[in-house]
């Protein structure tokens, strides 16, 4: 799962899910580093103020967050049948599985 | 009855018009400069750069993630040239409704924030040209809801009476308090500040996508922004969102992986989006 958060919360351990990259558009640091005090100073002095974080969540929990959207999706379509709400419906309800079931085992 | 109807919504239409903020002299000036044909960006931005908290504003937005301008966009006449007078009078006027974000506009300017990502992201997606312009449509769709809150608190009131007690949409609110919505108001403001037509349509038509006549693809994005930001930001207790106009995907050509990759994206874009929005605080 990916988290958004200000860098006065990024701790050593914690794993970038996106590029982090300066105004100018220059990648400062790739998807996939995992942040150590020297690089969350580094970060801090060139004025980044979010990063984007792997969260680490349970298999339990991705499911039930998923189970939750799922609950969300089915109430806010229930009246709508339109061909295009319906696909609508079906395309959120791939997304939101993919976002939290991707790295559940299959 | 129904007479009775038609002149209510011809008073409440000189009210909403009587009570709407004069624009400040120098949009003023800047918007009748940019009616003439052949006129500079240098000549624009002299005038719109005398109000120098305006200009900053401007830059701020362009600057924003729903642009996604990779480099810093520093200069107002860089930004003229690089958008068109079009999304410049759109910025103009976004720059005036959404001046004071004060708490009760949070939550209209969050969602405006959000229309305009997703609606330049859909636009972008299909090449269209004009992204930049549908972008800030995006952003002002909602303008009449501002008008309202700010200079027609008593309607407003009204309208928020009725959502408490339903738990419905703005849009239906609204019908409900004023026999019309948000949409029709864009319609009179638009017309009141002489915005240019695909602007005009994006932002009247954008329920009604059956009546934008000479820029479908403009209406029919920001209904299909519209739409998605309120499915991706379902919360518990409030189930509510507005429809997908039937003519909208056969208008944009959507197909379902199209779908599917635009909201990928949205919901890449609109983490960074979440910091921007305190920025313009």
């Amino acid at each position: 799962m990916k988290v958004c958060i200000p860098i006065e919360k990024a701790q050593p351990g914690m794993r970038l899910a996106e590029d982090i990259s300066n105004v100018t558009g220059m990648i400062l640091c790739r998807q996939g580093t995992i942040l150590t005090e020297t690089l969350i100073e580094r970060l801090k002095n060139a004025n980044v103020e979010k990063l984007i974080i792997e969260e680490f969540i349970s298999e339990e929990e991705a499911r039930k967050q998923f189970e939750e959207k799922k609950i969300l999706i089915n109430k806010a379509f229930a009246n709508k049948s339109s061909p295009s709400m319906q696909m609508l419906k079906e395309v959120f309800l791939k997304f939101w599985e993919e976002k939290y079931l991707i790295n559940v085992s299959k | 009855m129904s007479a009775n109807e038609k002149i209510s919504k011809e008073a409440l239409k000189e009210k909403v018009l009587e009570k709407l903020p004069t624009l400040p002299k120098v949009v003023q000036e800047a918007w009748k400069l940019m009616e003439r044909p052949n006129v500079s960006p240098e000549l624009i931005s002299e005038v719109i750069g005398k109000d120098i908290t305006l200009t900053a504003k401007i830059l701020r937005l362009i600057n924003s993630p729903f642009y996604g301008f990779p480099n810093r966009i520093g200069s107002l006449k860089h930004a003229i040239i690089l958008l068109g007078f079009n999304t410049i009078r759109g910025l103009l006027i976004s720059s005036v409704l959404f001046g004071e974000i004060t708490p009760p506009l949070m939550r209209i300017w969050e969602h405006a924030c959000e229309c305009a990502t997703t609606a330049g992201i859909i636009a972008r997606q299909l090449n269209y040209k004009e992204a930049d312009e549908i972008t800030v449509a995006g952003l002002l769709h909602d303008m009449s809801k501002v008008v309202l809150k700010v200079y027609l608190p008593e309607i407003d009131a009204k309208i928020e009476i009725v959502k408490q007690k339903s738990l419905c949409l703005d849009y239906e609110a609204e019908k409900e308090v004023m026999g019309f919505a948000h949409d029709v108001i864009n319609l009179w403001l638009a017309e009141q500040w002489h915005f240019p037509p695909s602007l005009t349509e994006a932002l009247a038509y954008h329920h009604t996508v059956e009546k934008a006549k000479k820029y479908p693809q403009f209406a029919a994005i920001i209904n299909l922004a519209d739409v998605l930001i309120h499915v991706y930001r379902l919360t518990p207790g409030m189930e509510v969102i507005p429809e997908i106009h039937p003519k909208t995907y056969e208008i944009l050509n959507i197909f379902p992986d199209f779908l599917f990759e635009i909201i990928r994206t949205m919901d890449r874009t609109l983490y960074n989006l979440e910091w921007g929005i305190d920025e313009r605080k």
